[in-house]
């Protein structure tokens, strides 16, 4: 378990939320670009193609750099939490 | 035909500096996202093992991974922009004259096909000066000394690491042109400056080497699609070997007649060069047109205004 040293619970968790919603936007910034090439006339082998390395570059790029933002902060959460019943205890 | 092509052209630019625009700001958000995240790891006195374990991905894999990514988006961005660019000025020329072939030579040269965000690490000034010379020869071969400026930096070309350029298939294709010219050339068929007189099967047959890989990659650029190329590749790979050799490629094809009894008794009447069989030359030509063929097929799959950005992901 992480231990929050020098930083409310109120501290973690704004950490937190901050890793969620990064994690959220890069997740949104790829899919918007997905999306907008759907919306382009272009149709065709050449354009599934592109969409399958633009989808391939969000799985290993913005994919894995999402998840590991989303596990630090529920760790943070966990934190903060166990923090706060120690302190209530 | 044409009108409806060039209709179609002209709306498109919207549509390409729109798209160039969406992948701009996707890129600045990612940069956002990363220096937020620094920062927010960095100022809070976050401690343990997970925290360790996330400090330390975060900053040697996530981060650099997501600026990759930034990366490749701007420099798609920026392909696009150049794309409408290239396609605006054609259709306000109202016309399909300029230059044809030199189109990627500059592209590359004036650093829209990037090297450092597809991690390539060859000599990248050498290649761009070789390249820019080429893009600009091609347009004005008047003198078999051109044609031996092409050829030495075509020679210089081979020298580089060509393993590193692998998987980038404009370059592919350009340095497949350039294998073969130096192939033919340096290995028997001539030194530059006494080509003439040997005939012009050789020289032909080199010729065509560039020019069609020249065409193969420039036909992946839009803006050569847009200066007449795209959808007749084969009508402009006709019309560049008929600038490039200085008569109309029906005559030129005629005089080589690739595969016919014409072309058969022209390598008859090189054979006396520097030893070289006739069959020899017949397996350098049949090489070169194999290269010619792929160079086809490659144009027929990239030259979409999309082709560019596709060769982007393709690593």
């Amino acid at each position: 378990m992480a231990r929050i040293i020098g930083m409310t619970p109120a501290q973690g968790r704004a950490m937190a939320s901050q890793l969620d919603r990064s994690s959220a936007n890069l997740q949104q910034t790829i899919d918007r670009l997905i999306a907008r090439l759907g919306e382009t006339a272009w149709e065709g082998q050449d354009r599934r193609r592109f969409e399958e390395q633009l989808r391939g570059a969000n799985r290993s790029a913005v994919g894995a750099a999402a998840d590991s933002m989303r596990r630090a902060a529920a760790d943070v959460r966990r934190a903060a939490a166990e923090q706060e019943r120690v302190s209530r205890g | 035909m044409a009108m409806a092509t060039k209709g179609m052209i002209g709306a498109d630019i919207g549509r390409l500096r729109g798209l160039a625009s969406e992948f701009s700001s996707a890129a600045d958000r990612i940069d956002a996202e990363i220096r937020a995240v620094s920062t927010s790891v960095r100022n809070t006195p976050w401690q343990g093992a997970t925290a360790d374990r996330f400090r330390q991905s975060w900053s040697s894999v996530h981060s650099a991974r997501l600026r990759g990514l930034a990366n490749q988006l701007r420099d798609a961005a920026r392909i696009l922009r150049a794309n409408a660019d290239d396609q605006e000025r054609v259709s306000n020329a109202g016309a399909a004259g300029g230059p044809r072939y030199g189109g990627l030579a500059l592209r590359i040269a004036s650093g829209l096909v990037p090297a450092g965000g597809l991690g390539l690490t060859f000599d990248w000034n050498s290649f761009v000066t070789d390249l820019g010379q080429l893009g600009s020869k091609l347009n004005h071969i008047n003198s078999i000394d051109d044609y031996a400026v092409l050829l030495k930096a075509f020679s210089r070309m081979n020298e580089l690491p060509l393993l590193q350029v692998r998987g980038l298939p404009v370059l592919d294709l350009l340095l497949e042109g350039a294998q073969a010219m130096y192939w033919i050339t340096n290995e028997g068929i001539a030194d530059a400056r006494s080509w003439e007189p040997i005939g012009n099967a050789g020289l032909l047959l080199a010729s065509m080497g560039i020019a069609v890989a020249m065409f193969g990659a420039a036909a992946a650029a839009p803006a050569a699609a847009a200066a007449g190329l795209g959808g007749a590749i084969g009508r402009g790979i006709d019309e560049g070997i008929g600038n490039l050799t200085g008569k109309k490629l029906t005559d030129r094809w005629a005089d080589a007649a690739l595969g016919t009894d014409d072309f058969q008794r022209r390598i008859d009447t090189t054979e006396i060069h520097k030893g070289m069989s006739a069959q020899e030359i017949q397996r350098r030509a049949d090489e070169v047109n194999r290269l010619a063929e792929e160079a086809r097929k490659k144009t027929e799959k990239t030259k979409t205004p999309w082709g560019c950005l596709e060769l982007m992901f393709s690593i």
